[in-house]
């Protein structure tokens, strides 16, 4: 039998279609604004968590860690010490760093301050993290999106932004919008967290970060990427506006004379050989001009270290039994170099995750 | 700018429409020269200076056009303008597309012909303007176009909806169009219909074909690392990626030009329903296989069709039951034809091998319907399980082509094929738990060995609609949206029409697909 339609007169057909669309965009922008963690990656509930740590009045002499996700997962605050606060980041690059650090700043001073990034990430500092992350989580608004974009332009760099189009038309919306939480730039988040699956998750990725203050290890493992040594840098050039917003982060430090120190986070047995020596050389005499640059700045151990397959969860973050290991000796370093870190926990234990990703208590 | 970017929808379009429709009211040459300035600020947002290639190429074809029309009782001098306005496209498409490539390549092999051959950017769409206007010369050499104003002429080959990425226009089709005073009238029923058929492109583009890049992407970055399952899935996400994402930009493209009161040819007709390549190049980009066929097979055909008769060989279906038949009036057009359709994709030894693929398969198509008439089979096949077997047989041939065609290198291709037919180390079915799970949908499958992107299971969906589904000028094929209906027609009470239920659907489709625009992707036609 032939299926029949109720018929609408011709000239509200439009009116239909635009109707249920903007009804459709309407109820979604109301429902991300009301529950941007549904929205956002679970990765959402260790930011918010870093960026109250960073935004709220923590106690004199603190030890701040700052970095990418190399610092979160390979580093336990609680076998550094009582007075380590970890605030890396996961895929942050030193643009995300500087914004902490102002965060930081602006309520505290801490005594001394610990810095690692992956040399990728000051090559690529990445639009896709610098907007679902940042920008997305708060920790960035328009006008630093902005402001960024101006560097960017006036550098000539294209990393984040592209080649510049005369009205970067796109950019600009997405700037704007962004931070208003427009669904459009939420609905991948929407599908994967499959419409709210992700707040739980995000608010008890938050409780416990700021548990371990700031521990983040990584989810699941991915051991068979281990052998797999990645994209393999063949020398180190720094994107111009990655390496001044560094600079910045620096010159944040030196004015408020905070001692600054480089500690290198491991690599795997094949990303370790894959590195090439410009690499090596390049990387390393990038961070001894910025120590000779900013007198605050300091280098403590190898600026490239390596550790058994068997400590990483994959290609390049440890597994909480590694970071056991990586804390000890990264404790041993900074206190080596004088910094007070507190007293170790030496009976904490990671936590860990059951087979659906939650924290088990 | 790309037609699902927000800006494209919430500022482009709006302006562009409302513009064209006030300047309609002052009459037909406003309302042209309206259009030809908004597609110049479309190409603008991309790149201004190249604003300025496509205007002189466009002025520069215009002139060679004129010259070739005025110098008719000349035979002589207008061969030498057309020779002359060929080579001038031919070189700028080459310098853009060819000339630095090229340089790497022979710098690659050890012959260094300058100490650091650069790059240049290539102007989007060239491949199209130039194909379009190297036709209309053609043309005009053949009196077959005459007397174009000049406001006309600009207006074909800028056209938005098809200046990046086709459909490649013949002016036979178009200008007429622009001098038909119902184009400049306000038509209501054109707007619902290009509103929807604009809607369903869009949802086939950021729901479908965006969310199988990412599978895509992944198996063409190290096949090498990929199990037979792997391989097959990689390559069939690609297979579908390319399928959605071009007919999504032909629709797009037929559903923004109905804006405008204005039909384009249809450019997609559900390819991967064909039952032979013959057919699928009939269905496949439709206005390029229309194109190689009038500019360049036929000439080759015709002419050695006039040798043959000169010398008295024998012709038509006497002349290609014999090899010398065969191979002069069937494989050598083929061959160049698909040598140069292989060559227009893009500057690699990849995309050549994908053009001699298809020649393979059409000189082979070709042969067989040659036998089957011989053998006096001159009944198309009825039986459901022969005609599956071929449509499967044909997309078999087109996957392993597109291989080659997605592929980075032919090395990158071959590494694909091999992990297709088991020839990489890796367990044959390794990760098929991960591939068929429920539930993940589209989210990522990480397994042992390497990461594949999707599951599987969405892959067969999309077979089912591929292949079970009708396409979108079926559809609507009681509002003919495109200058041709559908090569099969559709009859069914579902076919659009502008009701309640069908307002209700496209309005939660299109409302999906504008929340998915937030991360514009180019569209893979783009990069020709």
């Amino acid at each position: 039998m032939a299926t029949t339609q109720a018929p609408a007169p011709r000239r509200s057909f439009l009116t239909i279609v635009a109707a249920t669309m903007a009804g459709l965009v309407a109820v979604t922008w109301l429902w991300v604004i009301d529950n941007p963690r549904s929205c956002i990656s679970p990765d959402s509930g260790t930011w918010i968590a870093k960026m109250q740590m960073a935004g709220g009045h923590l106690p004199a002499g603190r030890v701040i860690i700052l970095g990418d996700s190399c610092t979160a997962a390979d580093l336990a605050p609680p076998l550094l010490g009582n007075k380590v606060i970890d605030l890396g980041l996961s895929a942050s690059s030193p643009i995300e760093s500087y914004f902490m650090a102002r965060r930081l700043l602006k309520t505290n001073t801490p005594a001394a301050v610990m810095v690692y990034f992956r040399p990728i990430h000051f090559e690529n500092g990445s639009d896709v993290f610098l907007f679902e992350s940042s920008a997305k989580f708060g920790l960035i608004n328009t006008a630093d999106l902005e402001t960024i974009r101006r560097l960017s332009r006036n550098l000539n760099d294209p990393t984040l932004f592209g080649s510049p189009t005369p009205f970067d038309s796109d950019a600009r919306l997405k700037d704007y919008l962004l931070p208003h939480r427009f669904p459009a730039y939420y609905f991948g988040g929407i599908v994967e967290g499959r419409i709210g699956g992700w707040k739980q998750k995000s608010l008890q990725e938050q409780a416990y970060t700021i548990l371990t203050r700031g521990f983040c290890p990584t989810e699941r493992d991915y051991k068979a990427l281990i052998l797999d040594p990645g994209p393999i840098m063949e020398t180190f050039r720094p994107s111009p506006v990655v390496d001044d917003y560094f600079r910045q982060t620096l010159t944040l430090f030196q004015e408020r004379h905070i001692p600054v120190y480089f500690a290198s986070m491991p690599n795997t047995p094949a990303s370790f050989k894959a590195l090439t020596p410009e690499a090596i050389a390049g990387y390393t005499a990038y961070l001894q001009q910025m120590a000779a640059t900013y007198p605050v700045f300091k280098i403590v151990g190898d600026v490239f270290t390596s550790m058994p397959n068997e400590y990483f969860s994959d290609a390049t973050h440890l597994s909480s039994a590694g970071a056991v290991v990586c804390s000890q000796r990264t404790r041993a370093l900074l206190s080596a170099a004088g910094v007070d870190l507190g007293t170790a926990d030496a009976r904490w234990k990671p936590p860990v995750r059951n087979a659906s990703g939650y924290w088990v208590r | 700018m790309l037609f699902n970017s927000l800006t494209f929808a919430l500022l482009f379009l709006p302006v562009a429409f409302a513009g064209y429709h006030l300047c309609c009211r002052l009459g037909s040459a406003p309302a042209r020269a309206w259009m030809v300035f908004m597609s110049l600020v479309f190409y603008f947002w991309w790149n201004p200076p190249y604003v300025l290639l496509l205007l002189g190429s466009i002025a520069a074809n215009y002139a060679f056009g004129a010259l070739i029309q005025r110098s008719e009782p000349k035979p002589r001098l207008q061969s030498a303008a057309l020779a002359l306005g060929v080579a001038f496209n031919l070189l700028l498409l080459c310098y853009y597309k060819y000339f630095f490539p090229l340089l790497h390549f022979l710098e690659g092999i050890g012959l260094h012909f300058v100490s650091h051959p650069g790059s240049v950017i290539l102007p989007l769409g060239i491949s199209f303007f130039t194909f379009t206007q190297i036709g209309y010369l053609v043309d005009c050499r053949g009196g077959v176009a005459r007397g174009h104003k000049p406001l006309d002429y600009s207006l074909f080959v800028t056209f938005f909806p098809h200046l990046i990425a086709g459909p490649i226009l013949h002016h036979k089709e178009m200008i007429p169009q622009f001098g038909d005073p119902a184009t400049y009238r306000f038509n209501a029923a054109n707007v619902r219909l290009g509103v929807s058929v604009f809607l369903l492109g869009l949802a086939k583009k950021t729901l479908i074909a965006d969310n199988l890049a990412q599978a895509a992407n992944k198996a063409f970055l190290r096949p090498e690392n990929l199990s037979l399952l792997g391989s097959w899935h990689g390559a069939l996400a690609y297979s579908l990626q390319l399928y959605f994402d071009f007919s999504g930009y032909s629709e797009m493209a037929l559903g923004l030009a109905l804006l405008f009161n204005l039909r384009l040819p249809p450019n997609f007709d559900s390819p991967y329903k064909s039952t032979s390549i013959i057919e699928f190049w009939q269905r496949w980009h439709i206005t390029l296989t229309r194109y190689i066929n009038l500019y360049i097979y036929n000439p080759i055909a015709l002419r050695v069709t006039r040798t043959r008769m000169a010398e008295g060989k024998p012709l038509a279906r006497a002349g290609l039951r014999t090899v010398s038949g065969f191979c002069s009036m069937v494989l050598y057009p083929t061959f160049v034809a698909l040598f140069l359709a292989g060559v227009w994709h893009g500057a690699g030894l990849q995309f050549i091998i994908f053009g001699l693929l298809h020649a393979v398969y059409l000189t082979v198509n070709h042969l067989f319907r040659i036998l089957r008439h011989k053998h006096g089979k001159v009944e198309p096949d009825t039986a459901w399980h022969v005609i599956a077997g071929k449509v499967l047989l044909t997309y078999l041939s087109v996957l392993v082509a597109q291989i080659f065609f997605r592929a980075s290198s032919v090395e990158n291709a071959i590494a694909l094929l091999k992990g297709m037919i088991g020839l990489n180390p890796n367990p044959p079915m390794a990760g098929w738990r991960e591939m068929f799970a429920l539930d993940h949908g589209f989210a990522p499958v990480h397994m042992a060995g390497s990461i594949y992107e999707g599951s599987m299971w969405a892959v067969l969906i999309l077979f089912c609609i591929v292949w079970g589904a009708p396409n979108i000028l079926q559809i609507f094929s009681n509002e003919q949206p495109a200058l041709v209906g559908p090569k099969t027609p559709w009859e069914s009470a579902l076919r659009w029409r502008p009701s309640l239920a069908w307002g209700v659907v496209l309005g939660l489709v299109g409302g999906i697909a504008f929340l998915a625009m937030g991360e514009p992707t180019v569209f893979l036609y783009f990069q020709f």
